[in-house]
Parts: structure tokens; C-alpha cells; sequence
């Protein structure tokens, strides 16, 4: 039998879980390995130990000294729903309210207004796009003109990504088998 | 516990709650009162520190007061309160480990916390001894495995409970027990526990 077997037969063992031919089997098996019999006993004696271990209790006046602490207002379901809703109508009412006077209040007819707004998001596109090219196109120039730039550039972000892995290494280091 | 004892216990811990939602200290207070051993028992476990477990059962509660609104009562309130302990625990781990607060060397269990028994001192030193040692083994475990086994053992929950506490499968958790087991075994033979431990051995095989 393959060692993870023995070890599937003394988790169920210990969890009470082996019939008397399971056990019988467990038996047998580490009768002819010293090694997994030693840790098998171990394992018991981990169990036993663990098993009676007491639940033990706070000092005296702990539930006392836990109400004192505890604030003065509950944070309420309905209290976050009322803020959220407030939040939405803070940025929905006014572009509403915007809406119904551009509607009402201006001589444009609708078709008009409409193509307006088209007209203003594509200029507004428009200039993002301008925007970025010109920060690509200067940060190109900026590379070709001072080569030493993009290797430094790369050391730095070497650094970071070094440190970035020493303190995840720190932080959660695995300790599992 | 008779049936109509837990009914009754159950009833109480109901109306408490009910209360504790509208805002009623006392009756919140009724509830620290019934689950203050158990809430502070886990906490030691998963910390080993007297200060630490205080300060984090009642952390605990005050986020069960804060948050009452959201727990679901068709769950247990038990397991919904040694939840919120075990995951703000394990943050703290975490904390402790992002400040380079080493937890190789497991800091001392408080003496008058290791047994309310009414012992003579002979036992009590015994149970001291047993104690520093479960802690000890405990400490070895990373945190999600501790949690595994500090649910198992003293609070007696089923393999489904802790793996729906711990958002994973039954067979994780059953695995997550059994390597946990074996890494203290090893800590335990290692460190010399183990041997001391035998003669009290009752051999399952």
C-alpha cells in the first residue's frame, strides 16, 4: 500500500471514521513501517491532546468592559440605503433638471439640441486623442533624445518590482507543508 | 441540555437579538454574557496572547453590534460571531506578520487563564504545562490551518460548518486538518513534546 494511503486510513481513523477492518488494515500496514507507526502515534497523541484541551474564559468583567465599548449609534442597513439613494439623486436631479430647461426653457428644437450634444462629445473625444498623442509623440522624443532615460526607466521599475516581491515574501510567506 | 432547556435558550438568545436590533444595550450585553468564552477562547487560540485575545473578542462583538442588520437569522448566531472572530483574527496575524513581529517564538499562555478548574496545584501545574504546549503546537500552523483546527476541536463543528465558515470545500478542510495534524505531530517529536505526551497515549489501533 502507497504511503497517502496509510495517511487517507489514519485521517479517517482519527476521525472516527475506520471500521474494526480499516483498522485491522492500519494495523498491518504500520506494523511493517516503523517510520509511519511512529508518526502515527504522534498523531494520536496530537489528537488527545487537542481533544482535551479547556475552553478558557476572559477575565472577570469582560462583557461589562465590552458594552462600555461599544458605540452609541448602530450602523443601520437603511441609514447606508438613504445615503446611497441621496448620492444618486445628488447626480441624477441636477442632469435632469438641466435636461427640462434645455427642453423647455431654450428656442432650439430637440433635433438641434440633439446634434449639439453629438457635436460636443466628438470634440470632446477629439481633444483626448489630441491630448494623448501629443504626450506619446513627447515622451518618444523625449526617449530618442536621452537614451540613458529608458534604461534608467527599466532599473526602476526592476526596483519596484523587486521590493514588490520581497514584501509579499515577508508579508505571506507560506509556511504550508 | 434537555430539548425544552435549548428551545428555552434559543427563545432568550431570540428575543435578545430582537431587542439588540432596536438599538437596546442591555440586551446586546445578554448576548456578550452568553458568548464571551466561547468568542474569547477562540481568540487566544488564534493569537496566544492574553491582551491581544481581550482586545480582539471584543473587537469581535463590536462588529457584531455594528453590523447586526446583516446577520441573517436562519443562520447560527454562534457560527456568525466566531466568524467575524476568527477573520479579524487572522487580519491581525497578518498585521503582526506585516510588522516583522516575529511569531517563531511563541509569546507565554497568561498562568491565571490556563484552567478555571479548582485543581490543587500539582494538577494546575500540569494543565499549565499542557496548556503552554497546544499553544505552542498551535502556533506552528499557519493561520488558516489554526483556524481549522481550533473550530474542530473546541467547538465541536462539523467538517460542512467550518468549511462554509471558511467560504471552502469539505474535502479542503478535511485535508487542511489532516496536514495540520501531521505538521504539529512533527513540531511535537521535534521539540520533544510528543514523547512527553505518550504515556497518556490512548492507542486507537
Amino acid at each position: 500500500m502507497e504511503t497517502e494511503e496509510i495517511y487517507a486510513l489514519m485521517m479517517e481513523a482519527l476521525d472516527g471514521e475506520l471500521s474494526e477492518d480499516g483498522l485491522a488494515e492500519l494495523e498491518l500496514h504500520l506494523r511493517a513501517r516503523p517510520n509511519l507507526a511512529r508518526e502515527w502515534q504522534a498523531l494520536q497523541a496530537i489528537d488527545s491532546l487537542l481533544s482535551h484541551a479547556p475552553v478558557l474564559a476572559p477575565a472577570e468583567g469582560f462583557a461589562r468592559r465590552t458594552v462600555a465599548r461599544l458605540p452609541a449609534t448602530r450602523q443601520r442597513l437603511w441609514l447606508g440605503v438613504i445615503a446611497y439613494l441621496l448620492l444618486l439623486a445628488g447626480g441624477v436631479v441636477p442632469v435632469a433638471a438641466l435636461a427640462w430647461a434645455a427642453l423647455n426653457l431654450l428656442p432650439a428644437s430637440v433635433s438641434v439640441l440633439l446634434r449639439s450634444l453629438w457635436q460636443a462629445a466628438v470634440e470632446l473625444v477629439d481633444l483626448a486623442a489630441t491630448v494623448l498623442e501629443a504626450l506619446l509623440s513627447g515622451a518618444g522624443e523625449l526617449v530618442a533624445q536621452q537614451p540613458a532615460l529608458g534604461g534608467w526607466l527599466l532599473l526602476m521599475v526592476a526596483v519596484v518590482v523587486a521590493w514588490v516581491a520581497v514584501y509579499h515574501r515577508l508579508v505571506f510567506q507560506a509556511e504550508r507543508v | 441540555m434537555s430539548s425544552q432547556e435549548n428551545q428555552s435558550v434559543n427563545n432568550e438568545e431570540e428575543l435578545w437579538l430582537q431587542q439588540a436590533r432596536k438599538g437596546d444595550r442591555a440586551a446586546f450585553g445578554r448576548l456578550v454574557e452568553a458568548y464571551e468564552r466561547p468568542v474569547y477562547n477562540l481568540a487566544y487560540r488564534m493569537l496566544s496572547n492574553r491582551g491581544e485575545a481581550e482586545e480582539a473578542a471584543q473587537e469581535a462583538f463590536i462588529r457584531a453590534w455594528t453590523k447586526l442588520d446583516s446577520y441573517d437569522p436562519t443562520r447560527k448566531f454562534s457560527t456568525w460571531l466566531l466568524s467575524i472572530t476568527s477573520n479579524y483574527c487572522i487580519d491581525l496575524i497578518r498585521k503582526r506578520r506585516a510588522l516583522l513581529l516575529s511569531i517563531d517564538h511563541p509569546l507565554p499562555p497568561h498562568p491565571a487563564l490556563m484552567s478555571d478548574r479548582a485543581d490543587g496545584p500539582e494538577a494546575q501545574a500540569v494543565d499549565r504545562e499542557r496548556e503552554a504546549m497546544v499553544q505552542t503546537l498551535l502556533e506552528t500552523l499557519p493561520e488558516d490551518y489554526r483556524q481549522a483546527v481550533v473550530l474542530f476541536y473546541w467547538y465541536d463543528m462539523s467538517y460542512q460548518e467550518i468549511a462554509e465558515m471558511m467560504d471552502t470545500t469539505v474535502s479542503a478542510i478535511k485535508s487542511r486538518l489532516f496536514r495540520a495534524r501531521r505538521q504539529m505531530a512533527q513540531a511535537g517529536a521535534e521539540q520533544g513534546l510528543v514523547a512527553a505526551l505518550q504515556p497518556e497515549l490512548v492507542s486507537c489501533v
